[in-house]
């Protein structure tokens, strides 16, 4: 899917937290926004899915302009969506909130053991509530129930939050994978550098609602550069 | 500029005094203009607006829904109708007696039982941590329907019938409707009092953002039960001179059909002005008991259409808007004087004792259900410092300071302050630890809507105390911080204008303000910084600055802005996944490996 | 009792993020229509489908009209849903009058239970009762409209982002939640008394009810329950004046102690 942001801004109230913000991801490129908290980052996702309304800007995919279009709507083109916070109903099962997932899939949706594939360990707890899972376990549950979706443009807000390097790597990998099998274009919000250094095809840095660098993690001196701005500025 | 507001001013009043007088004129001329039966319907049309002033005290300003208002009416009417009537053996009415004396004593027991039970119902809907708006709307609906169904049921209160033919005949039908218009322009004017007065700011506070009045050190729960009981004694008072005037009591008067009246009057007249439920409830009922000869039924529908229209369409009500568009009419829009000033007011303050602990956080646990957010913090908050709280979301900052303004979060691990009058944390009150000096500052900003600038630092500044029931402060004495930093901020040019019609930046900075004029010992600030501009992040910074240096505040701060963190703090604490990742001075969280490897994620080679 | 409970299931699609006072209201529309139809010589069961559509069709123009503008502000909606229920009073006696109306069982038959004559009707209606509860809870808990009513009701931003068109979903709800109430309604016509003010003695206990419920579909179903059991229970052994006091102090109780709910569970 090829996804293309022009000039949105976004914000509560009467104030703006991201201003005139231009992104394009094509179709199999992955790319990474970076950047410290606070910054705007979750806001320009959500205002990018018409979860937050917008204040200026177009949004066009695929060449068609969607700006117009709501949230749902926008969702059922391909698009799957792991949110940082309150992405799990909490109450139902790790089932039901896969099949919840499933329900809007397009194009038919992934076969129940596909589904799962992946994910083993939550194969074992299908009956259990979504909320008594770990935090990491939460986060595998939402990255199955999102790549369930059979979506073309896949986003995720701080999916590597508070795991463990060893599954850091598990989900890096897994990205990977369904990359290159279905040409799965991603969009994904990042704070762990090394994940990110290692997935996305492009970085771009936010600070205070704008972007303020793009670099390519194969380009000389970018991980440094990135490293630099994260923590200093 | 100063003649033409005057004059704009005495207009203003001029005007409003005009017509207050005119229809005051007009009403009291009453029986004289009017026939028998007009002057019998205004005569109840005033009583029922009198009425619907004590439900708009209570819903209109204070933001409780009383779904049940009648039965506080119903009470003082009983109460008059019990003590002037016997019931014989069949339930039914054999005498009558009492002078003017019992009348008048039964009235005041009416207004102290109403009154009390008010208070039962209340403590039972405020008094516990998941109230909401609804329970109390619920409740009191209950309690309608229940004193409805047990009235029936009962021998005193004259069963089916009720009791009937206890008016008091001293008066005649002219002097009542005199008395009720009288009742009619007391409660009024209680009313205008009240609500024009400090309290009355209180009252629409807890109205527009309860918490909010929480965490100024208001003991809200009680004030709601003491608002609610004085409606009912207002409601009962009226009650009283309904019996006393037509010798009339039974069931329906206490029943939820009764009580959706009033709420039908307050709703469309206005909520929260006073005058538009007392226009509410007498132009509805005059027309309904006028029309009840030809259409009855199809006005009760069209008035409950309206109903409908209004709550949705225009849920303020149809005075407002008119009295704009009159406005707009009479005066040309000219501009308001302005109201109120603030003036800065000596403070305790000074730099002794910096360096001492004020708040000695040790193995602090906290945990959302299964969700564990915080995992031992253990840390001290010192006297006139300013430390920074930073680290990456989800590591527990905001919890942690929530925690810290609320000793009755469960947590393990221990919390102690070291302040003037307050030393223990656990189980104490959002309330009870902003009275003594513990002041939070939402990250999002969390005013008081229908406030004005100036009336939200007003409120501030009580941290909690009592304000007057009448006076109507209009030089208001804040510490001289807060009158610097709304001159620094602009906000000495927006005195007079509510917090809703802010813009954001200066909402922030009204936040701040209202923090620091409260004149808090401990100040929890939670991303102050946040959405602001460049040059609004230095005055905050000024602010700050000066209110620990000087004025020795200690200040604990959340924020994301490393580089205001590096101009201000005295100290940084590093909170990563619930626990304390580093805890230093500004320059050595920098340089610190660990801090870099916790910002940038695991295992990032040299 | 039956009442309750059918209310209750009434209620549990109403509700959404609402709280509904309006259901006694399409309880009075179903019936309303019923007898109508019935008086025009339509057979009992068809009016009574006539009755469920009558409410369907007033559900519908309420949520397009009210309930949908009122999403943000959960006062207000109890408020004009009230109003709702008002106007419906209103209307009937407009069109009805004052007056007390009635229709006869669609059979009048004696079953021996327990050794007394049981009407037939009411046996069937208690079956009916409990194979609704029945087929509901399946809906809800087994089949995607459920999962998709369950989703929307716990978190609709997040329903939104998944891809469900929940203004859809809400509408649909609503609209079948009043067609159960006009069901009930009608459905208990013949042996409730008929007159304007049909049901709005249950307008305190369903809010009870809707409030022990939390947010979660199945303490509805077992909110509306208790409530009618203790109903019952109440009315065996005192006045049913008082059964309906005691009934809404045991509530008002009761949701003193689980104040998220009968079922706990949250989010």
């Amino acid at each position: 899917m090829r996804l293309e942001v022009f000039g949105l801004s976004a914000g509560y109230g009467a104030s703006l937290v991201v201003t005139d913000l231009d992104l394009r991801v094509e179709p199999g490129e992955a790319v990474a926004v970076i950047g410290r908290n606070g910054m705007g980052k979750t806001t320009f996702l959500q205002a990018l899915l018409g979860l937050l309304p917008r204040r200026t800007g177009r949004v066009v995919v695929d060449g068609c302009d969607v700006t117009a279009e709501p949230t749902h709507r926008l969702v059922r083109r391909g698009i799957a969506y792991a949110p940082q916070e309150a992405g799990l109903f909490g109450a139902l099962t790790v089932e039901e909130n896969l099949r919840g997932g499933l329900l809007a899939g397009r194009r038919g949706t992934v076969a129940w053991d596909e589904a799962l594939g992946p994910f083993p360990q939550l194969a074992a707890r299908l009956r259990q509530p979504a909320g008594t899972l770990s935090g990491g376990e939460q986060r595998m549950l939402l990255l199955a129930r999102a790549l369930a979706m059979r979506p073309r443009l896949l986003v995720l807000d701080e999916v590597c939050d508070g795991l463990h390097p060893p599954a850091v790597a598990r989900v890096v990998q897994v990205l990977r994978e369904q990359r290159e099998r279905r040409g799965l274009s991603l969009l994904v919000v990042e704070p762990n550098l090394k994940a990110v250094l290692d997935l996305a095809d492009r970085i771009l840095l936010m600070k205070r609602g704008r972007f303020l660098l793009e670099r390519s993690p194969s380009a000389p001196g970018a991980r440094e550069d990135l490293e630099h701005e994260l923590v200093f500025s | 500029m100063a003649d033409v507001i005057a004059r704009g001013l005495d207009r203003r009043t001029a005007v409003r005094t005009v017509l207050l007088a005119v229809a005051a004129v007009a009403a009291m001329l009453g029986p004289v203009l009017g026939d028998r039966y007009t002057v019998y319907l205004l005569t109840q049309a005033f009583i029922y607006a009198a009425l619907a002033v004590s439900l708009d005290l209570v819903w209109g300003y204070a933001g409780i829904l009383d779904l049940g208002h009648a039965v506080w009416f119903g009470i003082g009417a009983l109460a008059v109708g019990v003590m002037t009537t016997t019931v014989g053996r069949d339930g039914m009415v054999v005498a009558v007696h009492g002078g003017a004396g019992t009348y008048a004593a039964a009235v005041l027991l009416g207004m102290l039982a109403s009154a009390l039970a008010a208070a039962v119902v209340g403590a039972y809907c405020f008094s516990w941590r998941g109230s909401t708006r609804f329970y109390v709307a619920i409740v009191t609906l209950a309690v309608s329907v229940v004193c409805e169904a047990l009235y029936l049921e009962q021998r005193w209160t004259g069963g089916d019938n009720g009791l009937f033919g206890f008016q008091l005949r001293l008066l005649d039908r002219i002097a009542w409707y005199e008395v009720c218009l009288a009742l009619l322009g007391v409660t009024l004017a209680v009313g205008v009092v009240l609500t024009r007065s400090d309290f009355g700011l209180l009252m629409r506070a807890i109205r527009d953002n309860e918490a909010r009045a929480r965490h100024l050190g208001f003991r809200v729960d009680l004030l709601k039960v003491a608002i609610l009981a004085g409606g009912a004694a207002l409601a009962a008072l009226v009650g009283g001179v309904y019996g006393a005037a037509v010798g009339l009591v039974s069931s329906p008067l206490f029943g939820f059909l009764f009580s959706t009246q009033i709420v039908v009057w307050v709703a469309i007249g206005g909520r929260g002005t006073l005058l538009g439920p007392v226009l509410g409830a007498i132009v509805l009922e005059f027309a309904s008991s006028s029309l009840d000869r030809s259409f009855p039924d199809q006005w009760q529908l069209l008035v409950g259409l309206a109903f409908v229209a209004v709550v949705v369409f225009i849920p303020d009500g149809l005075l407002p808007p008119l009295g704009r568009l009159l406005e707009r009419l009479l005066l040309g829009g000219e501009g308001r004087r302005p109201q109120r000033s603030l003036v800065p007011a000596a403070v305790p303050g000074g730099t002794e004792g910096r360096g001492e602990v004020v708040a000695a956080l040790s193995e602090v646990t906290f945990a959302y259900g299964a969700l564990q957010v915080l995992r031992g913090v253990s840390m001290e908050v010192r006297r006139s410092e300013l430390l920074c709280l930073i680290g990456p979301n989800g590591a527990g900052k905001s919890t942690l300071m929530a925690l810290i303004g609320d000793g009755t979060m469960r947590h393990g691990g221990s919390i102690r302050f070291q302040l003037d009058g307050l030393s223990v944390h656990r189980g104490r009150t959002v309330d009870h630890l902003a009275r003594r000096g513990v002041i939070r500052k939402f990250q999002t900003p969390s005013l008081f809507e229908s406030l004005t600038v100036a009336e939200t630092l007003l409120l501030a500044r009580h941290r909690g105390q009592l304000p007057s029931l009448w006076r109507r402060t209009r030089r208001i004495e804040v510490p001289g911080a807060a009158v610097e930093l709304c001159r620094l901020s602009g906000l000495d040019r927006h005195l007079d204008v509510r917090a809703s019609a802010l813009p954001h930046g200066l909402q922030q900075a009204l936040e701040l303000a209202a923090t620091v004029a409260a004149w808090p010992e401990l100040l929890l600030l939670d991303e102050p910084t946040a959405g602001l501009t460049a040059q609004e992040r230095r005055v905050v910074g000024e602010v700050l600055r000066h209110l620990s240096r000087e004025q020795g505040r200690t200040i604990l701060l959340i924020e994301h802005d490393l580089e205001f963190v590096d101009e201000l703090a005295d100290r940084v604490v590093v909170l990563q996944d619930g626990g304390v990742l580093a805890d230093g001075s500004s320059d050595e969280i920098k340089r610190s490996e660990t801090v870099r490897r916790g910002y940038l994620g695991a295992s990032t080679p040299p | 009792m039956l009442v309750l409970v059918v209310l209750g299931l009434g209620i549990v699609l109403g509700l959404m993020d609402v709280i509904n006072l309006a259901q006694s209201g399409f309880m009075a529309v179903g019936v309303y229509a019923a007898l109508t139809a019935v008086r025009h010589g339509v057979e009992f069961w068809l009016a009574v489908l006539i009755g469920t559509a009558a409410s369907a069709l007033l559900g519908a123009l309420a949520e397009l009209v009210v309930i949908r503008r009122l999403y943000a502000r959960p006062l207000d909606t109890l408020l004009a849903t009230w109003g709702i229920s008002l106007v419906v009073v209103e209307g009937i006696i407009v069109v009805f009058g004052h007056g007390p109306q009635a229709f006869n069982e669609p059979f009048v038959v004696g079953v021996p239970v327990l050794g007394l004559l049981y009407p037939a009707y009411r046996l069937v209606l208690v079956a009916a009762a409990a194979l609704a509860v029945a087929v509901l809870t399946v809906i809800v808990r087994f089949t995607p409209w459920g999962l998709v009513a369950r989703m929307v009701m716990a978190n609709a931003p997040l329903s939104r982002a998944l891809g469900i068109d929940v203004v859809r979903v809400r509408q649909l709800t609503f609209v079948a939640g009043s067609a159960l109430a006009g069901f009930a309604g009608a459905v208990l016509g013949p042996i409730q008394g008929i007159d304007p003010y049909y049901a709005t003695s249950l307008v305190a206990p369903a809010f009870l009810a809707v409030l022990l419920a939390g947010r979660s579909l199945s303490g509805l179903v077992l909110a509306s329950v208790v409530l009618a059991v203790a109903t019952t229970v109440f009315s065996r052994y005192f006045n049913p004046v008082y059964a309906t006091a005691v009934t809404v102090g045991v509530a008002v109780a009761l949701l003193r102690l689980f104040p998220q709910g009968l079922t706990r569970w949250r989010t």
